[in-house]
């Protein structure tokens, strides 16, 4: 178990949360680079089928994943009120694109539980754990496995 | 890591080193080639003692006794006692080798073999024996073989003196040495300078403590002494002077003939200086110990002291003071070479490459950002003004002038690379009995650095390839009328954008019967394949094509010509070959002058805008209905005067589409592998040629088969750019699968 998915210490954590068709998702504000529109990317070969294509964001070359597919959801058909978040993830610097950011929100990492084995609609691998909030259900990404390295190569 | 402040001077000391070494092999050059200067001597010397002062503060013993032996000798050849003949200097460059190799085995943390230097040291010994035997021995000299830097030094000072003695002048030296504060801020120490004079003979030393404040007020930092030294003529202004060397510039130091011994000097009486008698001996036997240890720090130092940035005044005024003096030659030698090693060290600054680079990245986005506003601009439907358009145009002009600015500091000139050659040149000559020399055109020539650090691994097959291979041996030339040396020509010029190098011999030829014979022998070609000279010459870019009957150990290490052009086209340049029977043979290298920029040929496939490197496109074609022909679903061939050649299906192979039926609209890159094999590529159309920035897609995402790298183009949107060997590589798996 890496540190990541340790549940027990409380603390709080600020998030940018979004909406992905009617699910609430959150990912932990120190990941996140920046946030800007869409832009078309330029298509991949042998890609995975999540990864949209890359960008130039100043010069460096991102891959983006379209977010709704990584989590096995139906892909989405982004057009320009779509949103990419651009996170960096140890030295990878990469976007998801998402249907739009709603918030930033704090929350107590300590109450963050395993989600539940029957939501069998999300992949649930890419999350580190579900969080109460008022009466809906925030979805914490695992940022560390939402892309790996390695995924061009396995492809 | 780098928290160890060891580590950081190791760095530094490695760096020092690879510009010493530099030194000392141009200096050796240029006594070779007979264009050296007074300084040119006194230069290679201090690179020798500089990397042994180095040396010894890092206990490498080899290296120290190495560099201690030559610089022995060198020291000889300095002071006119040796001179250098072309045997000396072949010996001086096979130890400038040897240096390296203990650098570099130093640098790699590796153990180096202490045989070659034990036969370097005892070679150099040779030398160094005639004017050593007439010296009498020195106290500090035996032990000098263990190699210990505390004493190895030692006795270079004292041989010095007494190797060196001048038997011209009769008056005694009297020598006045008042130290200033930085002497001892720099840690040196009157007393050890003074304990050293003793020891090379001061009759009498003096000291004027008439400055001195009294005791309470006196600031321990500060010296306030003048010392006055009688030293006996037989030794030379040169080695008194050279004592002081490590003080030059914190000290005034007077070195003077008198008529009288200062003792009954009636100016030295008015100046109050007292008579200090010293039992010589005694001083001696005290100070051996540590004296050659503290010279050993000096030694250390001597490199900072000597690229200090400002011009100390102490300089002009030492070398003004030489003027009168009786015995200036060497003196004078080297007070100006000083003064220009100062003013080339402020005319450049080391930086990390890193800044650099980061530099150079943003610059590429900047040209990237200038472009397109550019297009957006042109897009406006309202006219711009003139004075917006004047701007904008201003703009790309210094765009360009920033970029080709920023360029030019990655760019080095080629001639480490170069002098690299020489020593392969010298060493395959010795081990084939081929008499050699190497004759470099255009060192100045300059090359993106990455390019350099990337050519030196094919260039110096393609030169062991010419002594050992292509230049005959001495008993055939002289046969066939030609000169016994024979001769490799190594030139780099700018050509149109390109560096362009040329790898010449002078020898045999390309033997176009026995290469035609081995390539058919080997199934490389068709038995009735008309070739053409020039077709028959690039068959030795053939994989699997060697033409020595055996492996010779030199340069067959199981890599061929075909990974010589391989790594070259990897550099984004092209290599070719030229040959005349009998006469010479000449490979010709054409990179380009940077890696972050490439020309690329902008094609369509699809709706997807792709870039294929200019130096991988032989000629394009548009197909006729007749020229292509499909011999299985999976597998078409087009028809190239007479050939025929595979056609990869850019789109289809990178998974954007179905194969193409209809080829009609379509065109053809043709292009050669890196096997040699022409295969076509089908596009959907050319668009433009231009100059792209190269990106890598690894650091984000990783390696995509079929794609080098990419680029971003005018609209800001990214471009792949094709990698042809991986597209052939792709097809080839496309295919087995479709059969299979």
């Amino acid at each position: 178990m890496s540190e990541d998915t340790d549940l027990s210490t409380s603390q709080s954590v600020k998030c940018i949360s979004f909406d992905l068709g009617e699910h609430e998702f959150c990912v932990d504000i120190m990941a996140v680079k920046e946030i800007r529109g869409w832009t078309k990317p330029t298509p991949l070969p042998h890609a995975p089928p999540f990864v949209c294509g890359a960008i130039n964001l100043r010069g460096t070359v991102l891959p983006i994943i379209d977010f709704a597919m990584r989590m096995g959801l139906p892909a989405t058909e982004p057009d320009e009120s779509y949103v990419t978040i651009i996170l960096e993830v140890g030295t990878q610097v990469f976007g998801i694109v998402v249907d739009a950011v709603s918030d930033i929100v704090t929350l107590d990492w300590g109450t963050m539980q395993r989600p539940p084995e029957l939501e069998m609609s999300v992949d649930e691998s890419c999350l580190l754990g579900i969080i109460a909030r008022d009466d809906s259900m925030m979805r914490v990404i695992n940022t560390n496995v939402l892309f790996p390295r390695q995924v061009a190569a396995a492809a | 890591m780098s928290s160890d402040p060891l580590d950081e001077i190791r760095v530094v000391f490695f760096q020092e080193c690879a510009e010493l070494l530099e030194e000392l092999e141009d200096g050796l050059y240029a006594m070779r080639d007979g264009t050296e200067t007074d300084d040119t001597v006194n230069a290679v010397f201090r690179a020798v003692h500089s990397i042994k002062g180095g040396a010894g503060a890092f206990g490498l013993d080899l290296l120290v006794s190495v560099s201690h032996q030559f610089e022995t000798v060198l020291d000889k050849v300095r002071s006119d006692q040796l001179d250098p003949t072309p045997e000396l200097l072949d010996l001086f460059m096979r130890c400038a080798d040897k240096l390296q190799d203990l650098v570099q085995a130093a640098k790699d943390e590796r153990d180096a073999d202490p045989a070659i230097c034990d036969e370097l040291v005892a070679a150099l010994k040779q030398y160094d024996q005639p004017a050593g035997a007439s010296a009498p021995p020195q106290p500090a000299a035996a032990p000098a073989a263990d190699g210990d830097v505390a004493f190895t030094v030692a006795p270079l000072d004292l041989d010095f003196g007494e190797d060196d003695a001048e038997p011209a002048a009769d008056a005694d030296w009297l020598v006045t040495f008042t130290p200033h504060v930085d002497l001892y801020q720099r840690g040196n120490d009157c007393c050890h300078l003074v304990s050293i004079l003793i020891d090379m003979g001061a009759t009498n030393v003096g000291v004027d403590a008439s400055q001195s404040p009294v005791w309470d007020d006196l600031p321990a930092e500060t010296p306030f002494m003048v010392w006055t030294l009688t030293m006996p003529s037989a030794i030379s202004e040169a080695d008194i002077r050279e004592v002081f060397e490590f003080v030059d510039g914190d000290c005034d130091l007077k070195v003077e003939q008198g008529e009288t011994p200062p003792a009954a000097d009636p100016a030295a009486d008015d100046m109050g200086f007292v008579p200090l008698k010293l039992d010589i001996e005694d001083a001696t036997d005290d100070d051996v110990d540590f004296v050659p240890t503290k010279l050993a720090i000096d030694v250390d130092e001597a490199p900072e002291e000597s690229t200090a940035p400002e011009v100390d005044p102490a300089v002009k005024a030492t070398a003004e003071a030489v003027a009168i003096a009786p015995k200036p030659e060497s003196k004078k030698k080297s007070a100006p070479a000083k003064q220009d090693a100062k003013s080339e060290a402020s005319s450049t600054i080391r930086v990390d490459l890193n800044r650099v680079d980061r530099l150079i990245n943003l610059i590429g986005e900047l040209v990237i950002n200038q472009s397109m506003l550019a297009q957006g601009f042109q897009s406006l439907s309202t006219p711009v003004s003139q004075q917006l358009s004047d701007g904008l145009n201003d703009l790309r002009q210094l765009t360009r002038d920033i970029q080709d600015s920023v360029m030019a500091i990655r760019a080095q000139p080629i001639k480490p690379l170069f002098r690299r050659m020489s020593r392969i040149v010298r060493e395959t000559g010795e081990s084939t009995g081929k008499n050699v020399q190497l004759v470099t055109e255009g060192e100045a020539t300059e090359i993106d650095k990455t390019i350099i650090e990337r050519l030196s691994d094919p260039l110096t097959h393609m030169i062991r390839n010419a002594v050992d291979h292509g230049l005959e041996t001495p008993d055939t030339r002289t046969e066939n009328g030609k000169e016994e040396l024979g001769t490799v020509r190594l030139t780099a010029v700018h050509r149109s954008g390109r560096v362009v190098i040329e790898v010449a011999d002078d020898g045999a030829g390309i033997n176009r019967k026995k290469v035609r014979e081995i390539a058919i022998e080997k199934g490389l070609v068709a038995a009735d394949a008309e070739l053409t000279d020039s077709e028959i010459d690039n068959l030795l870019f053939m994989p699997g094509f060697s033409t020595a009957k055996e492996v010779s150990n030199l340069s067959g290490r199981g890599v061929g010509m075909d990974v010589v052009k391989r790594s070259i086209q990897n550099l984004g340049g092209r290599v070719s070959l030229e040959s005349e029977p009998g006469k010479r043979s000449v490979f010709t290298i054409s990179l380009p002058l940077t890696l972050a920029v490439m020309d690329g040929m902008i094609v369509r496939i699809d709706d997807q805008l792709m870039v294929v490197s200019l130096s991988e496109i032989i000629e394009t074609i548009r197909p006729t209905s007749t020229s292509i022909q499909h011999l299985t679903p999976s597998q078409s061939v087009i028809l190239v005067r007479g050939e025929y050649v595979p056609i990869i299906d850019v789109g289809y192979e990178l998974g954007f589409r179905p194969r193409v039926k209809d080829t009609s609209e379509a065109v053809v890159l043709l292009s050669e592998t890196e096997s040699g094999d022409r295969s076509a590529l089908l596009v959907d159309g050319i668009l433009d040629q231009r100059q792209v920035v190269i990106k890598g897609l690894e650091d984000n995402y990783g390696d995509v088969p079929g794609v080098a790298a990419v680029t971003i183009l005018g609209d800001g949107n990214i471009a792949l750019i094709l990698d042809v060997d991986g597209l052939l590589r792709l097809s080839e798996t496309s295919r087995l699968s479709t059969a299979a």
